[in-house]
């Protein structure tokens, strides 16, 4: 017994089981399948541009803490998360200067000018792309159609419709295989839905979002079909453009998401609602992209009207 | 447990590891009589005892050393026959230095003086058992350490219906109130009516988590034919044992933390006070000794022991065949407990274990960025936003801290525990509850 060796430490002394780290990396790890799936579908190339938003990622990150003085967090995740998030979320005919570019405003804007990890306000990754789509509308709206091939090359490959674009054109098998025109890694529901699971099931992201997110666009889809049959019908618009991708992986960011369980379901279901507002009245595509950042956006105000009411005290404050 | 269990609970907590599998089963053993103890004025919230005894006086096991100084204080016993070395500052195991009472214990004195026993429960009178109570420094033994006493005797205008035992012992390491539920559940259930009719009350609930079925079959079995007391089976759920989440489970009742469950006429003691209660009243014994747990991997051979109140940490420990190097002594469970910066300390009426820990338990991990991953929020038994307040303490904001009732945190550790950014939240919660009684 050596008496002297006694550390003192502030209670609890039982090491906590996750780490910010460890919830980055499972994240990346369920974001594998749609990087298979796209590369599959989009040939080579959608690799090259994945592995070129994150590098870009991890080297204005570095930069820029070096700028803030900062010690490189790099082995944190975060940016490899959002250089991998961007990538999934481009067209793979896109520029790699521009993949890069984007990769860089979605760290710099997205995320170090806040503050870095924990202090943005929005999805850093969909800010780089919602910059990219403002700057280059065309590039960013052409879809080729998959190849179904890893080692085709996919400059030669002909332009299509997207599923939104031309509902009829697809059915449903389609879509959730991902042989559709699209974004990189948002084709594919089958393969975002087995990495959403397991994010769900290691309770890595709150289940309140996709479900509130998928349950109101769901909803307010099948009621504008109900009116109007000439809307897409609720499947459709479930599984065609990037809701899944956005559902479980961008709308779920830990950071820009509410942090009561009740602002949660509002910020969700707000967040689906908007989608197939913006799909069916908005002229623009990336409806998912805006619906997520203008509910980041409301995310400090619903915090504020939601927070939780202390045990058994019948008035809040 | 967890996802298939329906057992009634409350909203928010967690699942630290239970780690209570080495003394689960051991069966009480006492501890031997130390050549001193050291008897500290303060073993219970209120006011210091006044000492009664001189340097240099003899006493007899059982003896009144030290008696309660005004309303809400508790009289001090001692726990073996001896000479009253002096009285002096001491260690506390909470880190303060107070007035101790040092007693040289003298083993061939073996005298005892207790108070006169009750001999049937019908015949007491709630005065009478109220008297006792007080008489033998009986205080909370779940950790509060409150005068039973006081709590016996509510404001006339809250009449307490139910009287609620704690058999939830949710605190990793600990299970001592486990083993006395299953060793002493006769005493256990004396105690319980005792109470029940020392506050006139209606009816007896004894709350259990369902993880300690041994404990529920065997205090259901005695009570098979009491229509007045019942027990209770509770979810296990970390902190299950804080009396408001106990209310809440077995009745539904909400308390917040700036009411008392008497507010509601509820009163609710531990499993083991209730015990001791029983042993002032039928066998006239002052409190004077205590059952805790030793365990934790720094020790070889841990267990669950009888002390008297006074013996030091460094004796229970050597009784346990300690390992050569451990790093964390606590006094109480892992999530709670207070780690000590030397074994000088002794065992109090508040201390249920002494847990020894290796260097595996040291919080080395470096601080990450708040991710508002909202594990803190989920996880107050509270609803507090942990993560928010912190944030606030942190930037000396304590006034809006208070507005956003950190006052209300019952420093259960859950939020310390569940982040994943390993940020030491309810140490920062502390910091600004302790700073708001300053100002």
């Amino acid at each position: 017994m050596k008496p002297e060796q006694l550390q003192v430490q502030s209670a609890p002394h039982i090491p906590a089981t996750g780490s910010t780290p460890m919830i980055m990396k499972s994240v990346i790890l369920a974001l594998l399948p749609a990087v298979i799936a796209g590369s599959y579908f989009f040939g080579f190339r959608a690799l090259l541009v994945i592995f070129t938003c994150i590098i870009s990622a991890l080297i204005s990150e570095t930069i820029f803490l070096l700028i803030r003085r900062r010690k490189p967090p790099l082995m944190d995740g975060s940016a490899l998360l959002t250089g991998l998030l961007l990538g999934l979320c481009l067209p793979v005919t896109i520029p790699l200067t521009l993949a890069a570019l984007g990769s860089v405003v979605a760290i710099v804007l997205g995320k170090q000018i806040f503050g870095g990890l924990g202090y943005n306000i929005f999805n850093p990754a969909l800010i780089g792309r919602a910059f990219l789509q403002a700057s280059f509308p065309v590039i960013m709206t052409t879809w080729i159609a998959p190849i179904n091939s890893w080692f085709n090359s996919t400059v030669n490959a002909t332009t299509t419709a997207t599923p939104l674009a031309a509902p009829a054109e697809f059915s449903y098998r389609q879509l959730l295989i991902g042989t559709t025109g699209g974004s990189i890694g948002e084709t594919s529901a089958v393969a975002l839905l087995l990495g959403g699971f397991f994010l769900l099931i290691l309770k890595n992201i709150d289940w309140r979002i996709p479900t509130g997110f998928l349950l109101s666009a769901g909803v307010v889809s099948g009621l504008l079909h109900l009116y109007d049959p000439g809307h897409p019908d609720p499947l459709t618009q479930l599984l065609s453009g990037g809701l899944i991708l956005g559902a479980f992986f961008m709308a779920t960011d830990m950071v820009s998401s509410p942090i009561n369980p009740i602002g949660t379901w509002i910020y969700s279901l707000t967040g689906g609602t908007l989608v197939i507002i913006f799909r069916i009245f908005g002229g623009q595509p990336g409806g998912v992209m805006y619906a997520i950042l203008l509910v980041n956006a409301l995310t400090p105000i619903i915090d504020r009207y939601t927070h939780p009411r202390p045990f058994g005290e019948t008035i809040s404050r | 447990m967890g996802f298939f269990n329906f057992a009634p609970s409350f909203r928010g907590g967690t699942h630290p590891p239970g780690k209570k599998s080495a003394t689960v089963s051991r069966q009480v053993k006492p501890i031997p009589l130390p050549s001193t103890l050291y008897l500290p004025l303060n073993q219970h919230a209120g006011a210091m005892a006044e000492p009664v005894v001189k340097k240099g006086e003899s006493v007899v096991r059982g003896q009144l050393l030290a008696e309660p100084a005004g309303e809400i204080s508790a009289a001090l016993h001692s726990p073996a026959g001896g000479e009253i070395k002096k009285i002096t500052p001491h260690l506390t195991p909470c880190g303060q230095r107070v007035p101790t009472i040092v007693l040289s214990v003298d083993p061939k004195n073996t005298e005892t003086n207790f108070y006169q026993p009750y001999e049937n429960l019908q015949k007491i009178t709630p005065r009478q058992i109220k008297e006792r109570v007080k008489q033998a420094g009986i205080v909370g033994l779940g950790g509060g350490a409150f005068p039973t006493s006081v709590k016996l005797s509510p404001p006339a205008d809250k009449p307490i219906h139910t009287v609620i035992l704690n058999g939830c012992e949710c605190e990793s390491f600990l299970t001592s109130d486990h083993r006395m539920m299953v060793e002493r559940p006769d005493q256990i259930i004396q105690g319980l009516q005792l109470l029940i009719r020392a506050v006139e009350a209606e009816r007896g609930i004894i709350g259990v988590e369902n993880n300690k079925p041994d404990a529920i079959k065997i205090l259901k079995q005695k009570l098979a034919n009491n229509d007045r007391i019942t027990v209770q089976a509770v979810r296990a759920k970390y902190p299950q044992g804080v009396e408001n989440m106990l209310i809440y489970a077995l009745t539904g009742k909400k308390i917040s933390a700036r009411e008392y469950p008497v507010d509601k006429g509820f009163l609710v003691n531990n499993v083991s006070t209730a015990a001791a209660v029983s042993e002032a009243v039928f066998q006239g014994k002052p409190l004077i000794e205590r059952i805790i747990t030793l365990s934790g991997p720094g020790l070889k051979k841990p267990g669950n022991f009888l002390v008297p109140l006074g013996t030091s940490f460094k004796e229970l420990i050597s009784h346990c065949e300690p390992d050569e190097d451990f790093s964390l002594v606590l006094a109480g469970g892992a999530m709670m407990g207070t780690s000590q910066a030397d074994l000088s300390a002794p065992t109090v009426k508040a201390t249920g274990g002494v847990v020894v820990l290796d260097s595996r338990y040291l919080q080395t991990t470096d601080e990450h960025p708040c991710i508002r991953c909202g594990r803190c929020v989920t996880g107050c038994p509270q609803q507090l936003v942990p993560t928010k307040l912190t944030r606030l303490i942190k930037s000396h904001r304590f006034s809006e801290a208070k507005q956003l009732h950190v006052d209300s945190c019952l420093e259960c550790g859950v939020c310390s525990y569940v982040c994943p950014s390993s940020i030491p939240l309810v140490h920062w919660l502390r910091v600004g509850k302790n700073r708001e009684i300053n100002e």
